[in-house]
């Protein structure tokens, strides 16, 4: 990278870091160390919850998968409107007027402290390790793309945050969420323009489009429905609407965000800017990632985007045969690149005929180049043994570093920290929550000053920090480990919808919710390890489970 | 508005919102149909 976009970065990660130890005196108290005492407007809020949730992964990655599937990703979002509202209506104003720290509080209230301290413990475990993976996976690729030793990426996001986070609690999570959240729309803008400027001169805006459109990546909606299909506008919709009804109304890292607001009407309004802006955000992302594949049709791509897996291969006994698979590649890019042409000019003449045959070669030579490319795949997992290689969330890393003018790769590299740091930040310090107030304060030191409070919170944001930076170095070996936890988290959403479904619908007393609960958790996991189910139904198995025992129980208990 | 009750501007806005997804979904779908 140029000096210029370097600059760009540091200056970036200096500024977050500045300002967020400057507000470390607006914390004085841990009402104000973890909800800045309920006095941050709407907007910030709403912006710090669309930041905690577009991680660094979900950026590069679904800028990879717009590039590699096209739009199809954004059905996933589109139960988030629907979620956002009947959140809106139910569990925030419960929160709200239970004047709780964490979601989980509220369940002693309403069932009893079992049912607080297993669905915290839950978070805590799930969440930790998650955290882990949301380090790991952008230092990965960073590391490869700028040639850093993993712990130095990993140290260079999870250093400045844990800073902020630590000693600026959460007003500085928050006001460093407003500017990195701008700060990546701003830079995902810039660079469609560049996109759309970089087009070559014969080729139009409509053009491109229709390019892209006829391999099927501007499909947004599959109204097909299928349970093992895992995007389909049905599984958005419903699957999707419980998946998001758990992770914005039962997951601290979100139910803390909106906890900060000055009342009831501002954090609704917090919750509507997702609900308005989340799948028109998701949908440039994956457009940015449709111009990256257009570019690439024009431009010589790599082979493949991950360098190391290249330079693996290159330097193995197999090197002969991948220069092989390296000249056909060339060959079939170059004739990838004539039919594009074609297409655009058969767009110009207007003749339907003419325009489907154009589009027809092009189709074939596409799926000429993909055959290639997937052929050198092959290759790399027979070298390296790694059977799930994949190099989607390489393409736009890659783009970003190799392709764009200086200063739009330093504002895009920042970008990318900056998202990866909103959604670390806003996690540790509901993990740091989550302990201090469900067990800490709960269990261990009933009675203690603010001051004591405070310096544990502290204490214990840093040591999440150096937790999640650990696992996050160690993520390659303990890949298998963290999996199972992920999968054990991702069985834990439905089911924890379940229970506050039971604690704000329903009679349903604390056996039956820890009944639910339990039965909820193991019944996702058969249909997850049994059956093809995607996981977006696996939401609403498990809510279905947690509230069907939790009333059937409850007439028994 | 500090209830769980709807008032008339929450029930405006939660419709809005409705409908802006509604728009955004047709316009995604519009542009499969246009391109593809």
């Amino acid at each position: 990278m140029h000096p210029i976009d370097w600059l760009i970065v540091v200056v970036y990660i200096t500024w977050i870091v500045w300002d967020g130890l400057r507000r470390t005196k607006a914390s004085t108290e841990i009402e104000g160390y973890f909800l800045a005492n309920r006095s941050l407007p709407w907007w910030a809020v709403g912006l710090s919850v669309m930041a905690t949730q577009l991680s660094a992964i979900t950026l590069v990655g679904t800028a990879g998968q717009g590039y590699a599937d096209g739009l199809r990703f954004v059905q996933f979002y589109y139960g988030l409107p629907l979620a956002m509202i009947i959140l809106s209506v139910t569990l925030v104003p419960f929160f709200h007027r239970a004047r709780v720290f964490t979601a989980y509080e509220y369940l002693e209230r309403r069932f009893d402290v079992r049912v607080r301290s297993l669905t915290s413990f839950l978070f805590l475990a799930s969440r930790s390790m998650s955290l882990g993976v949301v380090i790991s996976a952008p230092s990965v690729i960073l590391s490869i793309i700028l040639g850093w030793p993993l712990w130095g990426t990993v140290a260079a996001i999870g250093g400045p945050t844990l800073l902020y986070t630590m000693f600026g609690g959460v007003q500085a999570v928050t006001w460093a969420d407003v500017k990195q959240m701008v700060l990546i729309v701003f830079s995902v803008v810039a660079v469609v323009i560049a996109l759309l400027l970089g087009l070559p001169a014969d080729v139009s805006v409509q053009e491109a489009l229709h390019l892209a459109g006829s391999t099927g990546r501007l499909d947004a909606v599959d109204f097909s429905f299928s349970f093992t299909e895992t995007y389909t506008f049905w599984s958005g919709l419903i699957g999707g609407l419980f998946l998001m009804l758990g992770y914005f109304g039962c997951d601290q890292s979100q139910v803390q965000r909106h906890l900060t607001a000055r009342s009831i009407d501002e954090a609704r309004s917090s919750l509507m800017m997702s609900a308005y802006w989340k799948i028109p955000l998701q949908a440039l992302i994956l457009l940015t990632g449709i111009l990256v594949f257009v570019f690439y049709v024009f431009n010589e791509p790599p082979i493949l985007f991950n360098r190391v897996h290249d330079e693996r291969v290159r330097s193995s006994p197999r090197a002969g045969e991948y220069l092989g698979i390296e000249a056909t590649f060339r060959g079939n890019f170059e004739a990838r690149r004539q039919s594009a042409h074609g297409v655009a000019e058969a767009h110009r003449t207007g003749e339907p005929a003419v325009i489907e045959e154009a589009e027809a070669r092009f189709r074939d030579a596409q799926a000429t180049l993909k055959g290639t490319r997937d052929r050198a795949a092959r290759l790399v997992m027979d070298v390296t043994g790694d059977a799930r290689y994949t190099d989607v969330n390489y393409v736009f890393p890659t783009f970003i570093t190799t392709v764009l003018p200086v200063g739009l790769t330093g504002l895009m590299i920042a970008a990318i920290f900056a998202a990866v740091m909103s959604s670390v930040s806003s996690e540790l310090n509901s993990l740091s929550t989550a302990t201090i107030i469900d067990f800490y304060r709960r269990h261990v030191r009933t009675e203690a000053t603010g001051a004591h409070y405070l310096a544990m919170s502290k204490l214990v944001t840093g040591l999440w920090g150096l937790f999640a930076c650990y696992i996050a170095t160690q993520a390659v070996n303990l890949g298998a480990l963290i999996e199972v936890v992920n999968r054990v988290g991702s069985f834990f959403y439905g089911s924890l919808l379940g229970v506050f479904v039971l604690a704000v619908g329903t009679r349903a007393g604390a056996n039956g919710a820890l009944a639910g609960l339990v039965t909820g958790m193991i019944t996702v996991a058969l249909v997850g390890f049994t059956t093809n189910v995607a996981y977006l139904w696996q939401n609403v198995i498990g809510t279905l489970a947690v509230v069907i025992v939790g009333l059937a129980a409850g007439r028994k208990f | 508005m500090n209830s769980t009750e709807l008032g008339p501007a929450a029930r405006r806005t939660y419709l809005f919102v409705l409908l802006c997804e509604v728009v955004v979904v047709t316009l995604l779908w519009l542009v499969g149909r246009i391109y593809g």
